[in-house]
């Protein structure tokens, strides 16, 4: 309400009741005038007490509207008038005024209606009219027992029983209305908070009062006049003294700014703030948080965080700020916030003590976030005093200690604690020979805890001195390695089993680096006895270096290979030992990552040097066998030739010759000779062929191609061939020779073939290949007996190969492959 | 005129040679001489200068495919002989300028005549 509308409406209620008192002072009425009286001076309480709560708080609605009440109050004093009309009018509108109490009442102490109150006031309005407009219509006189008041000049017709009626009727409404009032009232009081119901209580309080007195004294009047009045007027006196609690509460206020005084006061006794300021606002629910600068957050005294929104519920907060920044929030019943000026007031006194409590919030703060790391850290932290005693630790010691009780620990000594009784004297004379100092120490030690398991803790220790320098404290820190160590144990149990194993086998192990440089402990027992050489003498020089020169280059590559992380299949190469000795190694190259983590290349061989000397010799025992084995039936052959064939070939023409010197009646004789020489003839040819089956003696003067040919004229199907002119060593000659007609042979017992076809040829690395195909049924197999795997044999004796395809339905392929120059030539 | 047919025999077996000598002879051959390898064949038939030359494939220091090669232009007939068959020579035989194969075990002075010219 503004200054000007303030002052209108003082000069309106000067004039109202000027006129007010007038009447009351000149009427001649006997209990009306008292009633009226009384109502006056109730509304005088209401104008002075609503303009000086105007004055008091501009902003609050409360002061206007207890102005409004009063003002209105004044018109009821129309009924002291002497003229009917004014009397009457007085009377109809005496009761406007509850009308802008209601309002009043309902709304206070913000000034505000709450949702759902409207209609009440309403019908308050519609109660407080209507009411007296009917009895004045019906009744002569409406006041009761008021026979020297005028007439209504509004009456209508006399009906004495119809007013009596109308006049309870509306008392009940009135008395509902009232009810209705009275239960908001009660269910508000009952959900305020303490500061709030001693703001609303002493209003509340008078007010309910005079609500009964006024329904009571309404309902009673009607039957009896004087006890009515009576009611009534105790009612308004009631009423009347709302105003003054209201005053009251407005006075408490002013008294709790001097509390301000007692605050200031306290404060300087070391009163908790808290405490000090709930006391001040009158609000024991007060909380306080402080702004956290380092944390950007609202903590409490205890330094915890805050949720945001800091204030809720009940709460309302204000915040105390310095230099333009946030220090502190009070967080205050919202009934306080009617108490702007206070709640600055005591802030403004407080803001001191705030800045302090908001330092201290904070360093709690941090000392709790220290705390949390300190008693989440996994590390040992203990703080242990100048005779041995801890004095303070995080919950990795009572963890590590297997003591989970703090009690049990602190003020004990250390090493009661973390030193095995064994070593517990040589501790305690190593303390107390640091003593006084404490120079900083690093140390390892192993104990049994309470719980009976062993562990291992590493330390570091570092004194803490006072401003004198004196060390008042030692602080150690450390580390529960227990399952590093343990770890440490199993990873050096399995070195040592993979030590053991490596320096046992009779293989080769070299570790190399990505560059083929042997690495510290790089080779096994085998592998340095074998190539004389020492591990130490082989860390940092290159695997490479012992590989022979023709092999380099290929172990270079599988090095690199296997440093690309790709393992390399097994390969033979030549090693040299130390005398220049060459060893024949089947190696792989694997990658691998060492204990350490890094990336290495494991050199696993195997040495095949007498393996592959043996295989030499029983290869070059085989060709040796195989070329004695050509050479004895070569010798057999011409021996037959020589000796048996040239012997029955002249015994042949011996008898030819007898039988053409036989006399011409010999005949019998003639025909034993025929007989015998044709006996002789079948002999030749069956010792042809024996020779020709022990060696083709062709071959042996001239060579694959005539030997072939005259094969192949024996053959019974038709055989295309193909073979070079030139002459080759005698145990290949033999050997294709061999193939060809072994192969040959099966064409003509089981191909069923109509072509076959003999191809020789020296392909460009110098081998001889030999191929006999054929057009028949196939599915030959040579592990079937088919003659074939003698030639295996034979060839495979001058180094070559041997293959067989045949797939059924498709024909035979038999494919030999021999080098002109092989390894093992027989001798 | 069989009696001017001269004809040396080459073999390194002597029963053969003497058997073959009596068996020709008996069928009208002149026998001129005999030799026991490839040298001895070349050289006699310079000196004695045959008309037919029964000469042994196998011999031991050169085959009688050797001997034909290093005949000259006036050459006698050759009639290769050999306890194998004609078959174990396959095309050499053809290819050796002889004027045919006769097996040891067939030799007859008629069959010698049937491949002379």
């Amino acid at each position: 309400m503004t200054r000007r509308r303030l002052a209108a409406a003082v000069g309106l209620g000067a004039m109202l009741y000027g006129g007010a008192i007038y009447l009351v002072a000149t009427a001649e009425l006997g209990e009306p005038r008292a009633l009226i009286a009384m109502i006056t001076v109730a509304g005088l309480i209401f104008t002075v007490v609503g303009t000086i709560a105007a004055l008091q708080r501009p902003d609050n609605r409360t002061g206007a509207q207890m102005l409004a009440v009063g003002l209105l109050w004044s018109v009821g004093a129309l009924q002291l008038a002497e003229r009917p009309f004014w009397f009457t009018l007085g009377y109809v509108l005496s009761g406007v005024a509850f009308v802008a109490f209601a309002h009043l009442i309902l709304s206070y102490p913000t000034g505000r209606l709450h949702p759902g109150d409207e209609w009440l006031v309403w019908i308050v309005l519609a109660l407080v009219t209507l009411g007296p407009l009917a009895v004045s219509l019906v009744d002569p006189t409406p006041i009761p027992g008021c026979d020297d008041c005028p007439q209504s000049a509004f009456l209508v017709t006399d009906r004495p029983g119809l007013a009596q009626a109308v006049g309870v009727a509306f008392g009940l409404l009135a008395a509902s209305v009232a009810a209705a009032v009275f239960v908001r009232l009660v269910r508000r009081f009952r959900a305020a908070s303490p500061p709030l119901r001693r703001v609303i209580g002493p209003v509340y309080f008078f007010t309910l009062i005079a609500l009964v007195g006024l329904v009571t004294a309404n309902l009673v009047w009607t039957f009896d006049a004087g006890a009515g009045f009576a009611i009534e007027l105790a009612a308004l006196g009631a009423l009347a003294l709302m105003p003054i609690a209201f005053l009251a509460g407005i006075l408490r206020t002013r008294l709790q700014r001097a509390g301000i005084a007692d605050l200031v006061i306290a404060l300087g006794n070391g009163r908790p703030l808290r405490d000090a300021l709930a006391d001040a606002l009158g609000d024991p629910s007060l909380q306080l948080a402080y702004w956290s600068s380092q944390r950007q957050a609202w903590v409490d005294d205890e330094g915890r965080t805050l949720k945001d929104p800091i204030a809720r519920g009940a709460h309302a907060a204000t915040f105390v700020e310095q230099g333009g920044r946030p220090v502190a929030a009070l967080l205050h019943d919202r009934s306080l916030a009617d108490q702007r000026g206070l709640v600055d007031a005591v802030a403004a006194t407080a803001s001191l003590a705030f800045e302090k409590e908001r330092l201290q919030a904070e360093l709690r703060a941090q000392y709790r976030f220290l705390e949390t790391i300190i008693d989440t850290a996994p590390s040992l932290l203990s703080v242990v005093d100048t005779e041995g005693r801890i004095r303070n630790f995080n919950r990795a010691v009572e963890v590590a200690s297997g003591l989970r009780d703090r009690a049990r620990i602190e003020g004990r000594y250390f090493w009661e604690i973390f030193i095995d009784p064994v070593e517990r004297e040589a501790m305690i004379q190593r303390f107390h020979e640091a003593s006084p100092a404490f120079p900083a120490s690093e140390y390892e030690n192993v104990f049994t805890d309470a719980l009976g398991n062993e562990r291992v803790i590493a330390w570091k220790t570092a004194p803490l001195v006072d401003q004198n320098g004196d060390v008042v404290r030692i602080v150690a820190g450390g580390i529960d390695i227990t399952d590093r160590k343990r770890r440490e144990l199993e990873l050096q149990r399995q070195w040592d089993f993979a030590t053991t194993v490596a320096n046992t086998i009779p293989s080769f192990i070299v570790i190399t680096d990505h560059d083929a440089v042997v690495v510290k402990e790089g080779a096994n027992r085998a592998f340095c006895d074998a190539f004389g050489r020492t591990e130490e003498e082989l860390e940092g020089t290159s695997f490479l270096e012992l590989v022979a020169r023709d092999d380099e280059f290929a172990a270079r590559m599988a090095i690199a290979g296997a440093a690309n992380g790709v393992p390399q299949a097994e390969r033979e190469s030549c090693w040299l030992t130390l005398d220049g000795r060459e060893r024949t190694v089947a190696w792989t190259a694997t990658p691998i990552t060492d204990p350490s983590g890094n990336a290495r290349v494991l050199v696993s061989g195997a040495d095949i040097t007498d393996r592959k000397r043996q295989e030499a010799e029983v290869r070059a025992s085989r060709s040796r066998i195989v070329a004695a084995t050509d050479a004895a039936r070569r010798r057999l052959e011409r021996n037959l030739h020589d000796g048996a064939q040239q012997r029955l070939a002249a015994l042949s023409l011996s008898l030819r010759l007898a039988e053409s010197r036989l006399p011409a009646e010999a005949a019998e004789a003639r025909e034993i000779l025929v007989a015998a020489r044709a006996e002789l003839t079948q002999a030749l040819e069956e010792l042809r062929e024996l020779a020709r089956g022990l060696h083709p003696n062709v071959l042996t003067d001239r060579g694959l191609g005539p030997a072939l040919e005259a094969l192949v004229l024996r053959s019974p199907i038709p055989v295309e061939i193909d073979v070079p002119d030139e002459r080759f060593p005698p145990a290949i000659e033999a050997a294709a020779y061999y193939v060809t007609a072994e192969a040959l042979a099966n064409v003509a017992k089981y191909a069923e073939a109509s072509v076959a076809e003999v191809r020789i040829a020296e392909e460009d690395d110098g081998a001889i290949v030999i191929e006999v195909v054929d057009d028949g049924v196939g599915g030959a197999d040579p592990a079937r007996g088919s003659g074939l795997e003698g030639l295996v044999d034979r060839v495979e004796s001058l180094d070559g190969a041997f293959a067989v395809e045949s797939p059924a339905g498709g024909g035979t392929r038999v494919r030999a492959t021999i080098p002109t120059s092989p390894r093992v030539l027989p001798l | 005129m069989d009696k001017s047919v001269t004809i040396l025999v080459v073999d390194d077996h002597p029963s053969f040679r003497r058997c073959a000598r009596a068996l020709l002879e008996a069928d009208g051959f002149a026998v001129v001489g005999e030799a026991e390898d490839g040298a001895g064949a070349l050289t006699e038939i310079g000196r004695l200068q045959p008309d037919v030359v029964l000469l042994d494939v196998q011999l031991p220091d050169m085959d009688g495919f050797a001997v034909l090669e290093q005949l000259g232009p006036d050459t006698p007939q050759v009639v290769l002989v050999s306890s194998r068959e004609a078959s174990d020579y396959n095309g050499l035989i053809g290819a050796s300028g002889a004027r045919g194969f006769i097996a040891k075990a067939e030799l007859t002075g008629a069959a010698v005549r049937l491949l002379l010219r």
